[in-house]
């Protein structure tokens, strides 16, 4: 949907979505946080386990070193050790491949004698024969067989009595030297030894081992991947004495690392929390990474302390438990994808269905297709309420619309109907021109030719808004006075003042007689003349007066002599001794130009006084009359009711002002329309009702439409009340024309292009004339018509 | 701590300026006492690295000499005097010159006489322990016999092995006959199956531990194994035993030269070269000491090995093909 609406699935699953993401997020975080603090806590517990562990394995092989010691300075009692040589060989070669951790072993006694095995590089024998005076050091070196491959010999430079490991030691402890880096070698290593005295304390021999750090680093190696970290031994003077993370164990120039010189600051800071005794706790080395680290004492028999350190990055711990966070998140947002086609499904099965459905039924009402508003099948018992409700307001409406639609009918059969009404000159004319028209529609409507292919009225809205506009074709009459609509005679206008001219002409004949006794009574000698001058005045005036009253009838054209004929008997005189003001109404007073009383007063028989023009009361609005687009010429004054203005008419009855005041009953008819807010389905009423005057050729009244302007509706009706006007036989003041007449004269408006050729053609052929004529004509009107001649 | 080092530092200086000398020998083949006076005598550090064969030794001196003195076999010594490895003997230089045969150096050194000195001489024949014979050995192709399955020892020098196998075909052992060698060859793959071990380390003691039925050993090596036990006999076949020479050469370009005449000298010296026939069980060139075990018996038709040149190399990798045919069947069977 536009204007940022959501639809119903998606705003219930945005919904829904958001409660479940909200809930699992929630749910999930609480576990992530127990998680890790678990973590943290199964962590220290492996770290004690490891260090624990750490520390016992290298006790125990520390332990299996000493007493592999003491077993190699017991193996003879020889001062001598040279005298065995070749038993101690062979214990020393047995003790040597027992433990992998034992670089080399040796012994050495009070003579300076000196026996020894080693590992690395090759396996190798080596002696230093002091009872000899050779005193050779010789080096036998072995193959994997310890087969001898190579004999190395020179006289021995080397004082095994100068050692740390043999001075240092005393009767029944074991030396711990410091680690350093042993010189057959280069490997950083440890040496452990353990002397055998005699019974008077005096020092006979001494064994050692080297033990190689290198083996404790390996060890370390397989605890910290059980821990998943680093581990790292050092003593107290920050000797780094074996690490996990293969790191060497000596600088490049041969000494052994310190603590400060590994990688990362975590490890010298570590010796500050030993010394400050926090044993556990979290480090940051320099680039922010938090470490747990774990430090436990490393307890010997004696020398100095070891201690062992391990080393967890905080992050690992956290990245597991993030890992079962994003996991679950993920597992969280693929159920809820899972999840969404059902729901989708059922929504759009049971919800957004039937408010579709809903929809469309609303829909239809919006279109007034009420028909088609039926309940829709769902299963959901609100959407069936509302689906039964909808169909309940569809038919009211309907209902109300056909009211409103009967009343606004009955209105138009009034409204028409009392124009009607009105005057019996126009008779049923409002009646009969909507059948009439209707008729034609229906002719037209079932043609296929010229520009009629186009014309069909389809629905009923479209028939019943060319009805209304042929009823209401009129309806502007209501606003023109019927007198002069239906003005009969030149001098009508209320009444028809013949009869005031006439009464002049009495008063003349009058005058006539009086002025004939006045001379016969001064001159009785000419009465045979004086009566003879008398009939011809009176024959005169009785000749003039006919002739006025024939010009009041309007039935010829009045030629120009008719017309001085008119002014020459107009200026005819009478002498008016009343006062011509007095008994008349405050509009005609007002009228009068001349105030002054002089009667009496010589007037013409005819005369166009001032008093005879009525100014228009209201002015015409022409911003709205050439909005509308009349083009009417509109006449200066509303009416002139001068006499000999009116009996100077040439043709019919109606001066320039009332045939204006007779045509604006159309202006009136096309305002009054348009000012009805009549619903869109009427929406063309007032074209169709206010065009029945236009010609195809710009000649008509109001707006000088061309055929292109008017509608076929509108063509329509000018056809039926022209048709009607002139079949008409209600009309009391003319006499009906027959059939053949008025299709006759129909024929000249075709030819002059007044009304459209092709209706009037349709109009002959579909025989709507003569269905129309036998309804309402009378039977003597039907005559014989021979339409072929028109067509 | 670090007093130490600098004293370690201090000696390890000054035992570079010992003098070093380096030599190549075969497993006990001296008496290691010789070896303590001569360093004790001499001041010196002395390398003295034991190889399995001639072939190693040589091998490595193809490579890179860092040797000063080796002893190798009069093959050898042709081979390595033709590739121009070797010093020619400055008699001069030696005091104890007078107590070689020159006869037994022209004899067995023939082209490469003035290039080495003597050291041992020795033959090779046939030892077998008689409690695990049926039928007593005579000749060389007696180890063909099926009764020795998986129970008799291989010299690993190419040339003894093809010498012997050539003998048991009647043929010269030091054969230049590309048809005879590929015979010889064919006749070795046959013995396969009866060979337990291809071996020329210690044999004395490996011998006796492994309990052989019978092999190709050096007089020496046999001596040791007789002295060890009754149950084994030594004989020469009746195609002929292989007698063979070893002599100490200087090699060319080393620093150490005088050194090395030095322990030609200490070696030739009447009382050290007694002692290093008895020690080791082999003669040495002069015949004051009639040493070797078989020396009174028939040594008719015994042939001295030597440098058979081109054909050698051919020997070398057949030998090798050989050894890697057993090795394959070796494994199989396991």
């Amino acid at each position: 949907m536009k204007n940022n609406k959501y639809t119903f699935i998606v705003s219930i699953f945005i919904l829904f979505g958001a409660l479940t993401l909200f809930l699992s997020i929630s749910l999930i975080l609480n576990f992530y946080i127990r998680g890790v603090n678990q973590s943290y806590k199964m962590l220290e517990e492996k770290n004690i386990e490891v260090t624990n562990n750490l520390s016992t394995t290298i006790v125990e092989s520390l332990g299996r070193v000493e007493s592999q010691l003491k077993v190699l300075s017991k193996l003879t009692e020889d001062k001598n050790i040279i005298a065995n040589e070749d038993i101690i060989s062979r214990v020393m070669w047995e003790q040597l491949k027992a433990d992998e951790n034992i670089a080399s072993i040796f012994l050495a006694d009070e003579y300076g004698n000196f026996l020894q095995t080693r590992r690395e590089p090759v396996f190798a024998y080596r002696s230093i024969n002091k009872m000899d005076e050779r005193g050779l050091d010789c080096w036998y070196y072995k193959d994997e067989n310890y087969i001898t491959t190579s004999i190395t010999m020179n006289k021995s430079t080397y004082d095994p009595r100068k050692r740390d490991w043999y001075k240092l030691v005393e009767n029944s402890k074991t030396y711990w030297s410091q680690p350093y880096i042993f010189d057959s070698t280069k490997e950083p290593g440890i040496t452990v030894s353990i002397a055998d005295y005699d019974k008077y304390n005096t020092k006979i021999k001494v064994a050692a081992v080297d033990f190689t750090l290198d083996k404790i680093s390996k060890i370390l190696e397989q605890k910290a991947q059980v821990l998943n970290g680093k581990l790292i031994i050092f003593n107290q003077n920050k000797d780094v004495i074996a690490t996990s993370f293969g790191m060497s164990l000596k600088t490049k120039d041969n000494k052994l690392i310190k603590l400060e010189d590994l990688d990362s600051s975590i490890y010298s800071n570590t010796m500050k929390k030993v010394e400050e005794n926090v044993f556990t706790n979290e480090l940051k080395d320099e680039n922010g990474k938090n470490y747990i680290y774990f430090v436990s004492k490393f307890e010997k028999s004696s020398g100095e302390n070891w201690y062992i350190a391990s080393y967890v990055d905080k992050d690992i711990i956290v990245a597991n438990s993030r890992g079962t966070l994003i996991n679950s998140v993920l597992i969280s947002l693929f159920i809820i994808i899972l999840i969404y086609f059902p729901i989708q499904f059922i929504l759009q099965r049971f919800v957004t269905k039937p408010i579709n459905e809903l929809e469309n039924l609303t829909n239809e009402i919006v279109a007034n297709r009420y028909e088609n508003v039926k309940p829709i099948k769902t299963v959901i018992y609100e959407f069936n309420q509302l689906s039964n409700s909808f169909v309940d307001m569809a038919k009211s409406i309907q209902r109300h619309e056909q009211e409103q639609i009967n009343l606004i009918d009955s209105f138009i059969k009034i409204l028409a109907e009392s124009i009607d009404a009105k005057s019996p000159y126009t008779g049923g004319h409002c009646e009969r021109v909507p059948e009439l028209a209707l008729l034609l529609a229906e002719a037209a409507n079932d043609s296929n030719k010229g520009e009629l292919k186009e014309f069909n009225f389809s629905t009923q809205d479209e028939w019943r808004e060319f009805k209304t506009a042929a009823w209401l074709h009129d309806c502007g009459k209501v606003v023109v006075p019927e007198y002069i609509v239906d003005k009969s005679t030149k001098l009508e206008s209320i009444y028809n003042r013949i009869h005031e001219i006439r009464t002049r002409f009495e008063v003349l004949h009058r005058d006539a007689t009086i002025k004939f006794y006045e001379k016969l009574f001064l001159n009785p000698e000419n009465k045979e003349q004086l009566e003879e001058e008398l009939k011809l005045n009176h024959e005169k005036l009785k000749s003039d007066f006919e002739f006025i009253a024939n010009c009041n009838i309007g039935g010829e054209f009045l030629d120009q002599d008719s017309v001085n004929k008119l002014i020459e008997i107009s200026s005819i005189t009478w002498m008016r001794n009343f006062d011509n003001r007095l008994g008349l109404g405050e509009e005609e007073l007002r009228r009068i130009e001349n105030q002054e009383p002089f009667v009496p007063v010589l007037e013409n028989l005819l005369e166009d006084k001032q008093e005879h023009i009525i100014h228009r009361i209201r002015q015409i609005n022409l911003d709205e009359y050439n909005k509308f687009g009349f083009k009417m010429d509109i006449p200066e004054y509303e009416r002139n009711l001068g006499e000999i203005y009116n009996l100077s008419i040439k043709r019919g009855t109606l001066t320039q002002e009332d045939r204006f005041k007779i045509n604006e009953h159309i202006i009136m008819t096309i305002k009054m329309l348009e000012n009805i807010p009549f619903t869109k389905n009427l929406k063309n009423v007032p074209e169709y009702a206010g065009s029945h005057h236009e010609t195809m050729i710009g000649t008509g009244y109001p707006r000088k439409y061309f055929k292109e302007d008017i509608s076929i509706a509108a063509r329509i009706i000018a056809i039926a009340d022209i048709f009607e006007a002139l079949t008409a036989s209600d009309r009391p003041y003319k006499k009906a024309k027959k059939l053949s007449e008025s299709i006759k004269i129909m024929s000249f408006m075709k030819k002059d292009e007044h009304i459209d050729a092709e209706l009037f053609e349709i109009f002959l052929t579909s025989g709507v004339y003569m269905k129309y004529a036998k309804k309402f004509l009378t039977e003597d009107q039907i005559d014989e018509v021979d339409i072929k001649q028109y067509l | 701590m670090r007093y130490l080092v600098c004293l370690i530092m201090i000696f390890s200086f000054s035992l570079a300026e010992q003098l070093t000398l380096k030599i190549s020998n075969f497993s006990e083949y001296i008496d290691i006492e010789l070896l303590k006076d001569f360093v004790y005598k001499n001041d010196i550090k002395l390398v003295y690295n034991i190889h399995e064969s001639n072939e190693a030794i040589f091998k490595k001196i193809e490579e890179k000499n860092d040797y000063d003195l080796v002893i190798v076999s009069s093959n050898y010594i042709s081979k390595l005097k033709n590739m121009d490895k070797l010093e020619e003997i400055d008699a001069t230089k030696l005091n104890n010159y007078q107590n070689i045969d020159t006869n037994f150096l022209k004899t067995n050194f023939n082209n490469s006489k003035d290039y080495t000195i003597p050291y041992l001489w020795g033959t090779i024949g046939l030892i077998y322990n008689k409690n695990l014979v049926k039928q007593p050995i005579t000749k060389w192709s007696d180890l063909w016999r099926d009764e020795f399955k998986n129970s008799i020892l291989i010299s690993n020098e190419p040339t003894d092995v093809f010498g012997i196998t050539l003998k048991s075909l009647g043929y010269s052992a030091n054969s230049t006959n590309i048809e005879e060698i590929d015979k010889a060859y064919n006749k070795l793959i046959e013995l396969s199956p009866n060979i337990k071990d291809i071996s020329s380390t210690n044999i004395g003691s490996y011998f006796i531990e492994n309990n052989f039925s019978a092999g190709m050993v050096f007089s020496g090596d046999a001596k040791l194994i007789m002295n060890y036990s009754n149950n084994f006999d030594f004989i020469y076949p009746k195609e002929g035993a292989l007698k063979w020479a070893d002599g100490m050469v200087i090699l060319k370009n080393q620093r150490n030269k005088d050194l090395a005449y030095k322990f030609i000298d200490f070696i030739i010296d009447e009382k050290n070269m007694t002692r290093l026939a008895n020690t080791t069980g082999y003669d040495i060139s002069n015949t004051l000491l009639a040493n070797d075990i078989a020396i009174n018996k028939n040594l008719k038709n015994s042939e001295i090995l030597v440098d058979r040149d081109i054909s050698n190399i051919s020997i070398e990798e057949k030998f090798q093909n050989f050894k890697n045919e057993y090795k394959k069947r070796f494994l199989n069977e396991k």
